[in-house]
């Protein structure tokens, strides 16, 4: 079994058996990441594609600064921003204040299925999505965001806000479907 | 963080979704695809070196030409004007025979060497009544001064009245011969004829009295360039030498399309893998032994190995062996199955004799020779190869069954620019142009056009002698 280094200088030479090597160890991870910024699994797919592409054009830039797991979730993180930047237009939604969600608020998500909670969050409006993503998945700050998708401190709190109020909605009506009360 | 981003962190923490096949297929053939760019990419500097190179192989060897019938012009033009010097010179035929019996004269007498009557003559030389104040002329004499050699004390100055062609000067002073420049122009022509070596001086350490610094000028004559002496630097020619020589550049099987690598079903294949024009690499390697066999010919011949490749996609369903896809590329036959495209590597193999010969424009420390010949070469085998691994590779090699010509012929044009290193060895770069004469295939298999080649070379010489 070939150790990371010598996959990764594998891929770095365009070595096509190191390439499928790595794209099998981490495509189910990746693809996981994916299919939550993107409003559906064909669209999940095309950006699983494009990323293992930079990925794979990248790798000689590899400087082991970080882990090869985190390098290539950031990748396609960026490619799933880069994906849906032509779509997001992210207008303040609501106030914050308006939210109406207390902070401290916790939800049981164990009765769902991964699927399930995959489904409700691509149905979130494209800018609501991808803020509760960074924010509440990745962990970044409101500041970040704002500077990684070019908008103001307030605009991703409000769609996160929004986000929030949405996939609180959103589980209230699958409990109900599916009897998981 | 809040409990609500918790719960979702958590929900999310360690998941993993499953993509579909056609993902990865995507990704290799994009990666093929990216290859192919680079592939291209490099092929085009190849192809753009080799054509500068050519380019300024043709330029320095036009200039060569240029050069060399220019010569040849002016030496013609020289030849002509010995030729007509004579007949123009008649009258001065009369001139330097007396010129001739001057000399003789004054050799054979001595008068300016021995005696008494030398010492008159250098008094009359040293003495400020000479006509030439402080400077003393002693002439080459025509024949107006032939006769005054008979009255020795009239010698010099008469000698120093006109029509000199040397003068020797005395300390700082010199003598300027004002007549000169008439007589220049009278004699302008003879004077190329005028052997200055049979000339007379007067002895310097006799003279007393005299300054101590003597300087002799002579004024020479515009003898044209023809006539002069030219100690060319012989250059030592290398006569026989032997080198390794590698190459590399673009192979172009010169057809439109590699379509044989597919099904004929096009629908079922990935847009655009079989749209583009088909452009390998070629690289070579070998020896190679040359002999001088002219001042400017040589030959050269020796043995090289000679890989064509090309990278494409099929999508002939072919899945443990290529053996499908080579039976339809040699027989222009459609495949039973497709399957999703993959890359497949072509690559032909050869052991080639090259004769060529070859003219050396420049032949210094910097050299500069064309080359033009043919090769011969003995196939080897062709190899269909799958860079993914996925499949075995298949080799069809020559012979009575096989689909490829056991032999084949090829044009070569180079340009060899070469820079001597030491006494015994050179090195240089060999941009140059391979067309075969006929297909890699037997002509009742799959027609394609006659393959090419643009390559560059690096060859290192060693000189036996």
């Amino acid at each position: 079994m070939l150790g990371e280094k010598e996959l990764i200088s594998g891929c770095a030479k365009g070595e096509r058996t190191a390439q499928r090597v790595l794209y099998e160890r981490h495509c189910r991870r990746l693809m996981a990441v994916c299919s939550r910024y993107a409003k559906s699994m064909p669209e999940a797919e095309d950006i699983l594609q494009e990323g293992f592409m930079k990925i794979f054009n990248s790798l000689k830039t590899f400087r082991y600064e970080s882990k090869l797991d985190t390098w290539m979730t950031r990748i396609m993180i960026n490619t799933a921003l880069n994906h849906q930047r032509q779509k997001l237009y992210l207008l303040p939604m609501v106030d914050v204040e308006d939210a109406g969600l207390r902070e401290d608020e916790k939800i049981s998500l164990s009765d769902f299925h991964l699927s399930e909670l995959i489904a409700i969050v691509q149905e979130l409006p494209d800018g609501c999505r991808v803020v509760f993503n960074l924010f509440a998945i990745e962990g970044f700050g409101h500041k970040e965001i704002a500077e990684m998708l070019g908008i103001s401190e307030g605009t991703s709190k409000s769609q996160y806000n929004r986000a929030k109020s949405l996939l609180r909605a959103k589980l209230e009506t699958v409990k109900v479907k599916y009897g998981k009360v | 963080m809040g409990k609500f981003e918790q719960s979702w962190k958590e929900a999310f923490e360690g998941t993993e979704l499953s993509p579909s096949d056609s993902v990865w297929v995507n990704i290799n053939r994009d990666l093929a695809a990216a290859e192919g760019e680079t592939m291209k990419k490099r092929i085009v500097f190849y192809q753009r070196i080799a054509a500068a190179s050519v380019l300024f192989a043709l330029l320095i060897g036009s200039l060569g030409i240029y050069r060399w019938n220019d010569n040849r012009g002016q030496i013609a033009q020289n030849k002509t004007l010995e030729n007509a010097l004579p007949s123009v010179g008649k009258e001065k035929d009369i001139v330097n025979k007396e010129d001739r019996k001057a000399n003789s004269a004054l050799s054979d007498k001595g008068n300016l060497s021995q005696g008494n009557e030398r010492t008159e003559s250098v008094n009359e030389i040293t003495s400020p009544k000479s006509t030439s104040g402080l400077g003393l002329n002693v002439s080459k004499i025509n024949s107006k001064t032939s006769a005054a050699i008979k009255n020795d004390k009239n010698l010099i100055k008469k000698s120093t009245s006109q029509d000199l062609n040397q003068s020797i000067v005395i300390g700082n002073e010199i003598t300027e011969n004002k007549n000169f420049s008439s007589y220049q122009d009278q004699n302008q022509n003879a004077m190329a004829f005028v052997d200055l070596g049979e000339l007379e001086l007067l002895p310097i350490p006799e003279i007393h009295e005299g300054p101590k610094m003597v300087e002799i000028i002579r004024i020479l004559p515009a003898i044209p360039g023809a006539f002069m002496v030219h100690n060319e630097k012989k250059t030592v020619h290398e006569q026989v030498w032997a080198s390794v020589t590698a190459a590399a550049g673009s192979y172009n099987p010169n057809i439109n399309s590699y379509s044989n690598y597919s099904s004929f079903s096009a629908s079922q294949m990935n847009s655009g893998s079989n749209s583009s024009s088909v452009v390998g690499s070629s690289y070579s390697y070998g020896m190679l032994a040359g002999v001088r066999v002219a001042k400017r010919i040589v030959l050269q011949s020796g043995i090289q190995y000679l890989n064509q490749s090309i990278n494409s996609t099929s999508n002939i369903s072919s899945p443990t062996s290529l053996d499908q896809v080579a039976f339809a590329l040699v027989n222009n036959s459609p495949a039973s199955s497709v399957t999703t495209p993959y890359a497949i590597n072509s690559a032909n193999e050869f052991v080639s004799v090259p004769v060529q010969a070859g003219y050396l424009f420049i032949d210094r420390k910097m050299g500069l020779q064309l080359n033009t010949g043919v090769s011969t070469e003995f196939f080897l085998r062709n190899t269909l190869s799958d860079p993914s691994g996925q499949r075995q590779s298949y080799s069809q090699g020559a012979g009575q069954d096989s689909p490829y010509r056991s032999v084949n012929f090829s044009g070569l044009l180079s340009s060899e620019v070469s820079y001597k290193l030491g006494d015994r060895y050179r090195v240089s770069i060999v941009p140059g142009f391979h067309y075969s004469f006929s297909p890699v295939l037997k002509p009742t298999y799959n027609s394609s056009g006659n393959p090419f080649v643009w390559d560059v070379g690096f060859r290192f010489r060693y000189i036996f002698r």
